[in-house]
C-alpha cells in the first residue's frame, strides 16, 4: 500500500474507538450518535455524556462548515472529522471541520472567553446567551458551552490556516472516566 | 477539496487524514452504516453509472466481511454482535480507491492469504472459474468471505493490494485496497 506507516497504524490509530470523515446530515448525527451512547464503554452514564457532546458539537459541524455536501436525501450538511479516543483515565473526543478565515477570530474568541468561566460562570453564561434573539446566538455559542459543561474540562481548540480565505478549525474536549458515576 | 488540503496538514496522531479521502469510518460496521456509507456512494457524481455499480457492489462485499469476520466485535443497542472495522473511500485522478481494515484471527487468516493470492493470479476467466469451484467447495455456507473476495476482484478488474500487520500470537491486522477506475 506505498507507504513508510504500515496499514495497522495507518487504519486503527491510536486508541481510535470510532471516526468519521464526511458530511454531517441528520443521519449521522443520528445513527453515530446512537452507537456512541450504546457501545463507547460499559458505563452508561460516561456515554451518555460523550453522545450530548457528540450532539452538541456535531450539529456545528453540520450548521457552520464551510465545505457543504448534499447528501442522497437532498440534504445540505457540513463537512467535518469526528475522533473518539480511549486513554487510560479519559476519553477525548475530537471535531474538526474548515471554515471561513473571518470566523477565525470570533471562534478563537469564544472558546478562550468559555474557558475563562469556572463552573458557575458557565452556567451564568448559558443562561445570558439563551436570552438572545435566535438570530444572534450564532455560530455555535451554547453547543460550546454545552460541551464545556458535560465535559467538566477546558475546551482544546486548534485553528490551523489552509489558504487566504479558509482555516481548520479544530475543538476537543477530555471526558474523565473517574468524574462520571459508574451507573450499568 | 477543502479537507483534502487539511488532511494533508493534520496527521492528529494517525494518518487516516493524510490522503484524498471523500468518506471514511472507524467502528461497528452494522447494516444502519453500510446504508449510509453506500448511499454516499450511490451519489459520488464524478463517477459514471457503471462506476458507481462497482463501487457499490465491492463496497457492500468488503463491508460485510469485515461485520462478519472482524475479530473485534462490538455489541450493539440491540445485542447483536458486528465487527468492528475501518472503511476509506478515497479519490484519485484516474480512479476511487476503497481501503478496508480490520483484525482478524490468524486461524481464519491463512486461508484468506491463499485464497488471495489465488485471486491475484489470475485472470478474469481464470476468476470465474475459481468463484464457481470455491462456491462449490464452501456449499451451505450462509456467507464465505472467499467468495466475496473473488467476487471484489472479478468487479473491479484490478487486483487485490493486501497488507497484513501482526498484532499478537493470535491476532493479525488485515487490510486490502481495491481500485475502481472512474
Amino acid at each position: 500500500m506505498n507507504s513508510t506507516q504500515n496499514a495497522y497504524t495507518r487504519l486503527s490509530g491510536k486508541n481510535v474507538l470510532m471516526t468519521y470523515t464526511g458530511p454531517f446530515d441528520g443521519q449521522v448525527l443520528s445513527m453515530f450518535g446512537k452507537n456512541i451512547e450504546h457501545t463507547i464503554s460499559e458505563n452508561r452514564s460516561l456515554n451518555k455524556t460523550i453522545f450530548k457532546v457528540f450532539i452538541e458539537l456535531a450539529q456545528n459541524v453540520s450548521y457552520y462548515s464551510h465545505e457543504k455536501e448534499v447528501t442522497k436525501k437532498g440534504e445540505k450538511a457540513g463537512v467535518g472529522t469526528f475522533i473518539i479516543q480511549d486513554n487510560f483515565d479519559h476519553f477525548y473526543f475530537l471535531l474538526g471541520n474548515p471554515i471561513n478565515e473571518k470566523h477565525k477570530e470570533i471562534l478563537r474568541e469564544k472558546c478562550s472567553k468559555i474557558n475563562s468561566f469556572d463552573r458557575d460562570g458557565l452556567r451564568t453564561y448559558k443562561r445570558e446567551l439563551r436570552k438572545l434573539p435566535p438570530g444572534e446566538r450564532g455560530t455555535g455559542n451554547i453547543g460550546l458551552v454545552q460541551a464545556a459543561l458535560l465535559s467538566r474540562n477546558p475546551l482544546d481548540f486548534l485553528i490551523l490556516d489552509i489558504d487566504k480565505e479558509t482555516s481548520f478549525y479544530i475543538i476537543a474536549v477530555k471526558i474523565n472516566k473517574a468524574n462520571i458515576k459508574l451507573n450499568k | 477539496m477543502i479537507m483534502n488540503t487539511i488532511n494533508k496538514k493534520l496527521s492528529l496522531g494517525q494518518s487516516l487524514f493524510s490522503e484524498e479521502i471523500r468518506i471514511s469510518y472507524k467502528g461497528p460496521v452494522d447494516g444502519k452504516i453500510m446504508t449510509y456509507l453506500g448511499d454516499y456512494i450511490s451519489v459520488v457524481n464524478e463517477l459514471s453509472e457503471k462506476a458507481t455499480k462497482k463501487l457499490f457492489k465491492i463496497f457492500f462485499e468488503l463491508a460485510e466481511n469485515i461485520s462478519n469476520y472482524s475479530s473485534e466485535k462490538i455489541q450493539l443497542r440491540d445485542k447483536k454482535s458486528v465487527g468492528a472495522g475501518t472503511i476509506i473511500l478515497k479519490e484519485t485522478i484516474k480512479n476511487f480507491i476503497l481501503v478496508t481494515g480490520n483484525p482478524i484471527r490468524n486461524e481464519d487468516l491463512i486461508p484468506m492469504m491463499e485464497n488471495s493470492r489465488n485471486i491475484n493470479n489470475l485472470d478474469h476467466d481464470g476468476l470465474r472459474e475459481y468463484k464457481r469451484n470455491v462456491r462449490r467447495e464452501s456449499a451451505g455456507e450462509k456467507h464465505s468471505p472467499n467468495i466475496g473476495l473473488i467476487t471484489v476482484a472479478l468487479t473491479s478488474g484490478n487486483p487485490l493490494d493486501l497488507e497484513i500487520n501482526p498484532i499478537d500470537e493470535e491476532t493479525s491486522y488485515f487490510s486490502l485496497a481495491v481500485k475502481v477506475d472512474k
